[in-house]
């Protein structure tokens, strides 16, 4: 993953380099004082044959140039041999024999004299041209950044050196400095050739990575001439650069038909053919390549071609005749070390590569390559020490950190990958390979911190993956790790935005459903279950989409319909344990329902029901089905039972009960039994502290209990101490109608009879024991049968209650004594004696 | 019909005094069934059959020689109780009452099934019970003072006074009765409503009330009780079937006490139910998700360069 590393680049700018150091220097002549000494009389001559040779080169007299250049030589090397330390000569020598391309003779002559003095342009100059002649750059660079820095316009051609030579190894800051400098120190005379100059600016800065100034460069090379090949070139790389491929592509399909004979479109279409995998046009346009010329280039883009066609072998040998046409060329090695990878020669390819580095003094591609090399060998220990190189090498650059990252990633330690790529985004933030392998590194650190049971550091690496990728797949695995740790509501908002992202599928619907249930939200939880269910057709991921609905449902309300999916779970394994899990607590839950309804065979149902399946290891569950069922107890009048089963369900507290759960329990089994005075002493305890939702409930307990206290008083006679609960009980709630209408009862059995019979007329008509209270005022004070009757029948009309056969027996006695009403109490007798013998 | 129940009777009492003569021959003892059923059996000869066949069967039950001895009237099955001749005796129900504590009930003999019967007040006329103030009425005669009573508290619910309604006037049995009606001596009779004769128009329908029923006067009871499992159907009752609870006792009570006045009856309130909420925090009932670990799941794929 080298995405900033363009090997065409690198390999066209090398040629071009090439180029121009085969073309003759402009140098410029100078002239020197005449010399005391026997030596600076040769000097002087020497001088005079090398201004007659330059005035024959600038005619075009090739051959009278050469031959007084070689006399001037030949005069400065015997003065110099006389006067080793004589500049003069020495500067005479060096312009001479470079003149004569014998860069050699300048350096052996030169190196001593300069040695002596560092300071002296005039030795500094021709030296280091000849060094740099001699692809000595090491020696070359500080010289000619010596004589450079003087700014001297004889010196103009050092800034174009260096700039060539800052090209070369990629520095495309200094390389613009130097471009720079050179326009504006050269003369007037010179300026026709200054697009060459902009042209290079242009690749100095694609170097820089700058398109806007690229772009510029090119544009002003282009300007007012016939279309230029390599100032297109130029605007088909910034166009890439821009990330305008197509349109890259198109210009250099374009040229490579304008320019057949330019090598460089040819080569540049192929990599981009080769980038986007069309494999077949990139041969067809490395095999025009190679007919232009078997150039390093062609043999090195032939062979990344056969490589992409999957011919290793085929690939090496193209390789190989890279390095037979350059030796020691860093991206044939390179190449060559990865053609033999690609055969799964890993011995030989380090081997090869070890001895490149060895022999070619390390540069910062070759170390690379290296140690990947090592990597894919399995060899992680020698890849990290060798990418280690890059690092210190180029810390600076990404790249070196990105293949330590790989390098840890391979070995899954996600610390040091996590460390390399975070260095690589330090160095090169917004690199988009470094975001891609540290979200992934993350990743994989977080599901092994959630494994073993990590959650929160799983989580915070999973949001800072999310942040680096927002992809589906990262979404759902910080949904997955919050939902894990329960943070439901965290959950919800990254599976909101995991279900709007592109590829998303009925597995984040079901992660959202899981969120929106577990922060509350049932109906959406439900609306998103559906959904999941509806994004796919297998239907192992319906039968999950349809448990959590069931666990939606019973959040809404709806058990039955739950109870009816989780019971048949489907074919899903996760669905069947979402059922396994949840089944005895929905029943549990719905034997409640029943409970708060009053119907406790229902309960006891789905109670027994619990029994069979069991609630596993959930200790709490268990406890609750307990208590669930001593409630059931009590519902059923089996009191004993009810108390029994509260106190082994609650002791100890389980999680789910409230501190005061026992007490309002058993006030309510005791409430049930009639026992007022106790249940009314654990009510009073447990109101000291009521929970959340309690008060209601606590208030209708105390007047039930008023109630049943006044029921229990009137039933044992005690006028008054039912009067005061009943009037007790309507301070709380007055407009209870009952209490209305048994308070009236009570006031009957005072003696305010009339007061009594007011409000049982009054009540009549939602209370329909007032009609029987009112029948019994007639037939037992007033004495009126007929009056009696009609009320009874009434109390009759209003619907059968358990004291109807009792009432329905006074009533028809009643009409068979008097009379009255309908023939029910005149019967034939021929009826009624075969009815009862 | 007259003349053979008599016959009948008087031959029984002969062959009662015959069999009481011979002495006895050895232990065990003795025991005697009375058998008292004016108002439920109609018929003198029904009676005396009866009541021998029982006394076989409680005899092979027992293990002890049982003598029956059937009653007409109740004057004189209370003085033969009062002198001690009767161990146990089956009676009418509300016979059993007039007996007062001596007479320990100890089953009912039920037939067709039902130990409870209800009572008609029949006439000749159309009309009702109100219109029968100050007429009089047949009445099968017990105690005495006590037979107002049964009509009162039980047969009218306590609704009416008997005694202030009606001339209440005594006949031996319900067939008496019958006739006293047909011959104008009475403008009503009570009779259980199984002994109302076709042509008779029924005035007034009681509540059920206990039919023939087993007593035990001597303190043997349970014995009695126990030998009743084989005794088996005795036509033309059913087998012995065993007093429920206090139920006996609360008609002793009905009779002799009459109902409890009418009072007026609370309105039930609905039982206060459980509410979830308050007992149970809500969250624990939440649902239990599945595991999400397999999402973090993350491809093998590799970086490289």
């Amino acid at each position: 993953m080298r995405p900033f590393i363009r090997p065409p680049r690198r390999v066209s700018t090398a040629l071009v380099l090439l180029a121009t150091l085969a073309g003759p220097p402009t140098a410029l002549a100078q002239f020197r004082p005449p010399p005391a000494t026997e030596a600076q009389r040769m000097t002087e001559q020497g001088d005079q044959a090398l201004v007659s040779a330059n005035a024959a080169a600038s005619k075009g007299d090739k051959k009278e140039a050469e031959e007084k250049f070689k006399k001037a030589l030949q005069l400065y090397d015997q003065a110099l041999t006389q006067e080793p330390q004589s500049v003069a000569a020495a500067t005479g020598l060096g312009s001479a024999a470079n003149a004569l391309q014998d860069f050699q003779r300048t350096v052996t002559r030169l190196a001593p004299v300069f040695a002596q003095n560092p300071s002296d342009l005039s030795l500094a100059y021709p030296l280091g041209t000849a060094y740099f002649k001699l692809r000595r750059f090491q020696e070359a660079v500080p010289v000619l950044e010596q004589v450079a820095a003087a700014d001297q316009p004889d010196h103009l051609i050092v800034h174009y050196y260096l700039a060539s030579y800052y090209l070369y190894v990629q520095d495309g800051n200094r390389a613009v400095t130097r471009l720079q400098r050179y326009l504006v120190l050269r003369p007037e005379k010179l300026a026709g050739n200054d697009f060459q100059i902009h042209e290079l600016l242009g690749k100095a800065h694609l170097l820089r990575r700058d398109a806007a100034a690229a772009r510029a460069s090119f544009e002003k090379a282009q300007a007012g001439r016939a279309e230029s090949a390599t100032a297109q070139i130029g605007l088909a790389a910034v166009l890439e650069m821009e990330g305008h491929v197509p349109e890259s592509r198109a210009l250099l399909e374009r040229l490579v038909t304008k320019f057949p004979q330019v090598a460089e479109p040819k080569e540049r279409l192929a990599r981009l053919y080769l980038a986007a995998g069309d494999v077949p046009r990139a041969d067809i346009q490395a095999t025009a390549l190679m007919k232009l010329g078997a150039t390093p280039a062609a043999h090195l883009l032939l062979g990344d071609v056969r490589l992409a066609q999957k011919q290793p072998a085929q690939a090496e040998a193209e390789f190989r005749k890279v390095l037979e046409l350059q030796p020691g060329l860093l991206l044939g090695q390179i190449a060559v070390g990865k053609a033999l990878q690609a055969q799964a020669r890993h011995e030989e390819a380090i081997q090869f590569l070890e001895s490149a580095v060895k022999s070619g003094g390390g540069s910062l591609e070759l170390w690379a390559t290296l140690g990947s090399v090592n990597r894919r060998a399995g060899r992680y220990q020698r890849a990290v020490e060798v990418h280690r190189r890059v690092v210190e090498m180029s810390p600076r650059q990404a790249l070196g950190h990105m293949l330590l990252g790989a390098d840890h990633f391979a070995t899954g330690q996600w610390d040091q990958a996590i460390e390399d790529y975070g260095s690589a985004l330090q160095v090169e933030p917004g690199h988009p390979g470094a975001k891609q392998w540290l979200a992934r590194a993350l990743a994989h650190r977080a599901r092994d911190r959630a494994g073993t049971q990590r959650l929160d550091d799983a989580v915070r690496d999973l949001r800072r993956a999310y942040d680096l990728d927002r992809s589906v797949a990262m979404a759902r695995r910080l949904g997955a790790a919050l939902l894990d740790s329960h943070q439901f509501a965290e959950a919800r908002k990254v599976m909101e935005g995991a279900v709007t992202l592109p590829g998303a599928t009925w597995r984040e619907h079901l992660l959202l459903g899981y969120s929106r249930l577990g922060s509350g939200d049932a109906q959406a939880a439900l609306a998103a279950f559906t959904q999941s269910g509806e994004a796919t057709q297998e239907p192992d991921q319906r039968a999950e989409a349809s448990a959590g609905a069931a666990l939606a449902e019973v959040e809404l309300g709806q058990v039955d319909a739950a109870v009816q999916r989780l019971t048949d779970a489907g074919p899903s394994k996760t669905a069947s344990k979402v059922a396994e899990a949840n089944l005895p607590r929905v029943l549990v839950r719905r034997a409640l329902a029943k409970l708060e309804a009053g119907d406790a065979v229902s309960a006891n149902r789905d109670l027994d029901a619990v029994d069979r399946l069991g609630t596993g290891k959930r200790a709490d569950l268990a406890k609750l089905a307990a208590f669930a069922r001593a409630l059931t107890r009590a519902e059923e009048g089996k009191f004993a039972e009810a108390s029994a089963g509260l106190k082994r369900s609650l002791t100890p507290a389980p999680d789910w009960a409230w501190p005061n759960t026992r007490s309002l329990a058993d006030a309510w089994v005791l409430y049930r039994q009639g026992k007022v005075a106790p249940s009314r002493k654990l009510l009073t305890a447990a109101q000291k502290k009521p929970m959340p939702g309690q008060p209601k409930w606590m208030g209708s307990l105390t007047g039930a209990l008023l109630r049943r206290e006044a029921a229990l008083a009137y039933a044992s006679g005690n006028m008054k101490a039912s009067e005061k609960a009943l009037k007790a009980a309507l301070t709380a709630t007055p407009d209870d109608a009952l209490v209305q209408h048994n308070l009236a009862c009570v006031d009957w059995r005072q003696g305010e009879t009339a007061s009594a019979l007011t409000t049982w007329k009054r009540l009549e008509p939602v209370v329909a024991v007032a009609s029987l209270n009112m029948g019994i005022d007639a037939q037992e004070r007033r004495h009126e049968p007929a009056e009696a009757v009609d009320a009874w029948r009434r109390y009759l009309a209003a619907g059968a209650g358990p004291r109807a056969a009792q009432v329905r027996e006074w009533k028809d006695r009643l009409q068979g004594l008097y009379g009255l009403g309908d023939a029910q109490g005149v019967a034939p007798a021929t009826g009624v004696a075969e009815e009862t013998p | 019909m007259k003349t053979p129940s008599c016959v009948v009777r008087w031959s029984v009492l002969l062959a009662a005094v015959l069999f009481a003569a011979v002495p006895a021959s050895a232990a065990p003892k003795k025991a005697t069934l009375g058998v008292f059923l004016a108002t439920t059996l109609s018929d003198g000869q029904e009676r005396f059959q009866y009541a021998e066949a029982l006394a076989q069967k409680l005899e092979a039950s027992l293990g002890r020689p049982v003598a029956a001895k059937s009653f007409g009237r109740y004057e004189d099955f209370s003085k033969a109780v009062g002198e001690g001749q009767i161990d146990f005796a089956v009676v009418d129900g509300w016979a059993a009452v007039q007996l007062g504590s001596k007479a320990e009930p100890v089953a009912y003999a039920p037939r067709s099934g039902e130990t409870q019967q209800r009572w008609a007040i029949i006439s000749t006329q159309k009309g009702t019970v109100k219109d029968l103030a100050g007429k009089r009425m047949a009445l099968v005669k017990g105690a005495g003072p006590a037979d107002p009573k049964f009509v009162s508290n039980v047969v009218l619910g306590g609704d009416l006074d008997a005694q202030k309604h009606f001339k209440l006037v005594p006949v031996p049995n319900v067939e008496s009765a019958v006739k006293m009606l047909e011959a104008k001596g009475a403008e009503a009779a009570l009779v259980p409503v199984a002994h109302v004769p076709k042509d008779m128009r029924v005035l007034f329908k009681s509540a059920r009330v206990p039919g023939a029923v087993l007593v035990d006067l001597k303190g043997g009871g349970d014995a009695l009780s126990q030998s009743l499992s084989s005794v088996g159907a005795v036509a033309p009752f059913d087998a012995f079937a065993r007093i429920q609870g206090r139920e006996f006792e609360d008609f002793r009570k009905l009779v002799t006490q009459g109902p409890p006045r009418r009072q007026p009856v609370f309105a039930d309130t609905p039982d206060l139910r459980v509410e979830t909420p308050v007992l149970v925090q809500s969250e624990s009932l939440g649902p239990a998700l599945p595991p999400f670990a397999d999402d973090l799941a993350v491809s093998a794929e590799q970086p490289d360069d």
